[in-house]
């Protein structure tokens, strides 16, 4: 319980020390430190529950529920503030709605419940906590690089614009300019600790609250670049979660009054498998939805890449879009062939194979990644919805490895960004050879992201079992389809940024220490867990359907078995070992540099530039884009209709769960 | 006979011929010849070839593009000119704008006469140019010896004395040159 | 699969593979030949290449390239070798498009324009066979229970006769498989003059060789696939699927010889259509006929 405590109160008051002690100095020595607390705390619970203690709940009350009440209003009342100087009626309405329906929660049916349980630990709070204190630890150091070349490109710009500029220019340069760092490293911690409190909250009230503040956090983080476009985006993002976090909190009333009278996460899913409950669960999964950015709420997740880029890294691997998700196999065991299972299932299943294919049109780096982190939500939605253990392991392992191959990508783009001074993937040619350990980690990750022998796949691959086995066939062609446009949008970066060209010509690009260690921590922790695949499995995975399985008498989940076998596991980890041990053979053969150039039918005059002498003698570089296959996968071509689809979809099951909620059979 | 002279890949670059004899070399590729029968293949990628067929005499701005190709092949490689213009120039010799034959620009191995030049003809100076092949390739095999542990390649003379090939004769050296210096190192 | 089997199938994959490709490959250049109403080069013409590349100077644009085609050659040979042991069809499938994209790697890592474009339309190719495959192994479990190839040896009737469509469609995505016009996009054994023979372009001498000895392994076994067709119960049956993968293959150069290269949207929108049309009327077929309910 201590340890737990610890989780959400040391990040905050690492915050809190953050505010304070302003130097570059001394925010450099609190974050590290406070990153390798929260990564020892967390392995500290992890021992202890998974060797000398089965599972330990606490109870606890009292003063903290009005301290939880209190921040979530604080909340509101936050993006209420925000939404009247920015005049934003959207937001201003759905705040104070939220707030309103926190109290009347609150002071209506919470308050003098009866809570058996608080706060509460298994084997996927622990997933959870081992991906946030790490990932999430990780991208807070990386960001303390990136942070400080961030502004120094801002100040850079800032002066150009106060040198050219008239009155008014020059006092928006020195808005933008100031230097808010302290802000943003507090509002990453916050963050962490509300992810926390999130993934260990029993009490739903608790769960909302938490909820509520990683909806703010993220508000904050991206519109802290404070132009207009960041704060347009930022408002785009905080309606769609706001909508989610009244969804949640609706579901909450209608749990808590009518005769169910449900107040806690573990009696929620034990009244769920019993299948009385309809709409409550609908909204529960629309929140998880829009949290996850699933279809058609992806805009938000798109729109918040304005912000810098550890704020993408943060959003997309450890937190936020992970919370919907985590929201969402804690359910599972409620679904199946039911109807919020169907809406889940059906809803996750197409945000796959939309986003993946949309990601196929995009040429820039980080809407590349967002497109394909909705894209392996939407599959991890669509296991939860299959609701069975073996789907549930699926959806678990492709957790695991998204946070952490999606947390080294972004990393990595932020960090090429910076050398390179654009996205474009285009531009990442030839990365390989000024910047080689960045392109050879962001290589990494890419291939971690879609192919065999790394986690993504295994998961994948356990899915499409999973789905065989549940008789889902139309979502068979789906996951058919969706991996073969996932290997295009891949493969054709992968090939981008690992061209070599003539290796003699490398020239090392400086990249700050700082960024360069979490990244290679990042990547180690890749390899780590991709040759470890068997052992993450047995250790956390498995264990969490087993006792899924006895706390709620499910007999199938008690008794699931490894579902692609431990053999496979362990071959993908061979695998895997072969391909690291041809490597370390490759870099160790050192040959002499080769005189050989490229073909340029003869008129070529350089290899590094690629460029040719043409029929006038001129001197001309030869081109080469990848292919984006606009007319068949691009946002004109596809969103308009995907988006209308699932609206329908979507509102279709709403209809149906009302009529189910109403009229119960 | 190595694998070398069974399959000879062949690169067919037109420096400024008339098509007369670009022409021919295609015919060779016809049904009517069917030089795959000897496993040639025209490639047309310099990386893949053995063979450098050149037809037309050469220019200024032809001397650049020709050595590059000729760069990129990997040894063991020849180089065979095609016609009576890219042997010497041919009719255009004097040109203000010729600079001659395909030995102005790289080391020629085989010269294929003819205006324009004869499939038959053709098929005899890849023959030939095979033979060349297979002693570059010994040479390449024989890239660990020392300049002074090569053994002199055997004139023709011998080669009629002894009834057998010059290359195979070569080989046999090279392989005892080989050999003996293995034997040294030990 | 136990290991010793898997042992048993790698060693002889390794040893037979390349042969038995060999031959595929030496026949189908008679044959082509002699149906241009030529004479052809010997049976034994792609040994004395690939023999003739290894002898080459050994010289590449980085060491990159070199380390990318062996690990595909790895991959494909792994693939092979947990095939023949009958072992998981899903496994095989993940190994063949870890090799394609360490084809595709090795293609890029040179920063040819050339070669680039052939990367590329490798690229389009994986897109256009992988759902088939990836059905492929579903409709396999659907039919027999199971995921390991070695399933086939418990059938009462032949996998064609439950899942002719299944049939059908690896029929057609077979020519992309084992570069047959009309969908010999990214490289083939015959239209040299194209694009400086696209994804290869930059690899030579013993590079070029790793990327002949792959595509052996691969021929093999993808009639492999063909063959898992034609297995039962009884073991003379093994005999059928070897006369039916060479029929096949038979087939696949009639085919080449027959058809132009086609446009990538084609490949791409037929293979996709012929996809899901064979895959969903197996569905109703395999349902129809033989009542499963899953």
């Amino acid at each position: 319980m201590l340890v737990i405590a610890a989780l959400i109160i040391v990040p905050l008051i690492t915050a809190l020390l953050l505010l304070v002690f302003r130097s570059n100095r001394a925010r450099v020595v609190l974050v590290i430190a406070a990153v390798a607390l929260l990564v020892a705390l967390a392995f500290v619970l992890t021992a202890r529950y998974l060797f000398f203690s089965s599972g330990f709940a606490v109870a606890q009350s009292g003063f903290l529920s009005y301290v939880m009440l209190g921040i979530d209003l604080v909340c509101c009342l936050y993006i209420l503030y925000r939404g009247i100087r920015a005049t934003n009626y959207l937001a201003i309405f759905l705040a104070g709605l939220q707030g309103v329906l926190a109290l009347v929660y609150e002071f209506g049916f919470s308050h003098n419940a009866a809570v058996s349980i608080d706060v509460y630990v298994d084997e996927l709070s622990l997933i959870m906590t081992l991906i946030i204190a790490v990932t999430g630890g990780g991208i807070c150091i990386y960001a303390l690089g990136y942070m400080q070349s961030y502004q120094e490109h801002l100040e850079h710009e800032g002066s150009g614009l106060a040198v050219s500029g008239e009155p008014s220019r020059v006092a928006e340069a020195l808005r933008l300019v100031r230097d808010r760092r302290h802000i943003f490293f507090a509002l990453m911690f916050v963050f962490l600790a509300a992810m926390f409190a999130l993934v260990f909250s029993n009490r739903l009230s608790w769960l909302l609250t938490a909820w509520e503040v990683t909806t703010v956090c993220s508000f904050a983080l991206i519109g802290y670049a404070r132009t207009e476009e960041a704060t347009k985006n930022s408002f785009r993002a905080v309606v769609v979660n706001l909508s989610g976090g009244l969804a949640f909190t609706l579901a909450l009333i209608m749990l808590a009054g009518g005769g169910t009278q449900l107040f806690e996460l573990d009696k929620l899913i034990e009244a769920g498998v019993g299948g009385t409950l309809v709409l409550p669960l609908m909204l529960l999964a629309f929140a998880g939805m829009t949290k996850a950015a699933q279809m058609p709420f992806q805009g938000w997740l798109l729109g918040a890449m304005v912000a810098p880029t550890p704020v993408s890294a943060l959003l997309h691997s450890s937190t936020m879009v992970k919370a919907g998700v985590f929201l969402l196999i804690k359910l599972a065991p409620s679904f199946g062939w039911n109807i919020p299972g169907l809406f889940v299932l059906i809803m996750g299943a197409l945000s796959f194979l939309g986003c993946t294919a949309l990601a196929i049109s995009q040429s820039n780096a980080k809407r590349v990644l967002a497109y394909s982190t909705v894209a392996n939500l939407g599959l991890i939605v669509c296991c939860a919805g299959v609701g069975t253990p073996e789907a549930t392991w699926a959806a678990i392992f492709l957790l695991i490895f998204h946070a952490g191959a999606k947390a080294l990508l972004f990393c990595c783009v932020g960090t090429a960004e910076h050398h390179l001074g654009s996205r474009n993937i285009e531009r990442m040619d030839n990365i390989f050879v000024r910047m080689p350990w960045l392109a050879s980690c962001m290589a990494l990750g890419m291939m971690a992201m879609f192919i065999a022998p790394f986690g993504m796949l295994v998961s994948k691959w356990a899915a499409l079992v999973s789905l065989i086995e549940t008789g889902h066939m139309e979502l068979l062609f789906v996951l058919a389809f969706g991996s073969a446009l996932t290997f295009v949008i891949w493969a054709k970066w992968l090939g981008k940024v690992l061209a070599v060209g003539r290796e003699d010509e490398r020239i090392s690009t400086r990249v700050s220490r700082l960024e360069m260690v979490s990244l290679a921590g990042m990547a180690f922790l890749l390899i780590a867990l991709t040759l470890g695949i068997p052992y993450v499995s047995e250790l956390f995975v498995m264990p969490y359907l087993w006792e899924t399985g006895l706390v709620l008498q499910l007999p199938i989940w008690a008794q699931a078995s490894e579902v692609l076998g431990y053999d496979n596991l362990m071959i993908m980890s061979i695998v895997f070992m072969v391909m690291l041990a041809l490597l370390v053979v490759q870099i160790l053969r050192r040959r002499p540099p080769s005189n050989d150039t490229v073909y340029l039918a003869g008129v070529g005059a350089s290899s590094e530039e690629r460029s040719y002498y043409n029929a006038f003698s001129e001197l001309r570089d030869a081109t080469q884009r990848n292919w984006y296959l606009e007319q068949f996968f691009g946002e004109g071509a596809l969103l308009r209709p995907v988006t209308i689809l699932l609206s329908a979809v979507m509102a279709l099951f709403f209809i149906l769960g009302i009529v189910a909620e109403l009229m119960p059979l | 006979m190595s694998a070398s002279v069974k399959s000879p890949w062949v690169l067919h670059y037109d420096a400024s011929s008339c098509n007369g004899c670009d022409i021919e070399v295609l015919a060779a590729l016809t049904p009517l010849y069917d030089v795959e029968r000897f496993g040639i293949i025209n490639t047309g990628n310099p990386k893949h070839a053995d063979l450098f067929l050149i037809t037309g005499s050469v220019n200024e701005r032809q001397v650049p593009i020709i050595r590059q190709l000729y760069e990129q092949m990997l040894e063991p490689k020849v180089v065979i000119a095609c016609g009576i213009c890219a042997c010497t120039g041919g009719v255009f010799k004097e040109c203000y704008n010729t600079l001659g034959g395909v030995d102005v620009a790289i080391p020629v191995d085989v010269y294929a006469p003819g205006c324009a030049v004869r499939p038959e003809t053709l098929i005899d100076a890849v023959v030939e140019g095979l033979g060349i092949l297979e002693e570059k390739r010994l040479l390449l095999a024989a890239k660990s010896l020392k300049p002074a542990e090569l053994p002199a390649r055997p004139s023709a003379a011998d080669k009629l004395v002894q009834g057998e090939t010059v290359a195979a004769a070569w080989q046999k050296a090279i392989a005892n040159a080989l050999q003996t210096a293995g034997q040294e190192e030990q | 699969m136990t290991l010793l089997s898997f042992g048993v199938a790698l060693l002889a994959f390794v040893v037979l593979g390349p042969v038995l490709g060999c031959f595929l490959t030496g026949a189908d250049r008679i044959i082509t030949a002699r149906m241009q109403g030529r004479v052809g080069p010997p049976f034994l013409q792609p040994y004395y290449d690939v023999q003739k590349l290894l002898a080459k100077e050994r010289r590449s644009l980085n060491s990159f390239q070199g380390y990318y085609l062996i690990l595909a050659l790895v991959m494909t040979v792994l693939s092979g070798a947990f095939f023949f042991a009958g072992g998981n069809i899903l496994l095989v499938v993940f190994l063949i498009s870890l090799s394609s994209l360490l084809f595709v790697i090795a293609a890029y890592s040179t920063r040819s324009p050339y070669a680039e474009i052939g990367a590329g339309r490798e690229i389009i190719q994986v897109l256009a066979y992988e759902p088939m495959i990836i059905l492929l192994g579903v409709f396999f479990y659907l039919a027999t229970g199971s995921f390991d190839t070695s399933a086939v040896a418990t059938l009462g009737l032949p996998l064609v006769a439950l899942l002719p469509l299944i049939f059908v469609g690896l029929l057609f995505i077979l020519t992309i498989k084992l570069r047959k016009s009309p969908f010999d996009l990214s490289f083939s054994h015959h239209a040299h003059q194209e694009l400086v023979k696209g994804i290869t372009t930059e690899m030579s001498g013993h590079n070029l060789a790793v990327v002949e000895i792959t595509h052996w392994y691969e021929s093999v076994l993808f009639l492999g696939y063909v063959g898992l067709f034609f297995v039962w119960a009884p073991p003379l049956t093994l005999v059928l699927a070897v006369v039916v993968g060479l029929a096949v293959y038979f087939l696949e150069i009639v085919i080449d010889n027959s058809f132009a290269r086609v446009k990538w949207q084609y490949m791409l929108s037929w293979s996709w259509i012929v996809t899901l049309v064979c895959c969903a009327l197996s569905m109703v077929l395999l349902f129809a006929l033989y009542g499963f309910v899953v």
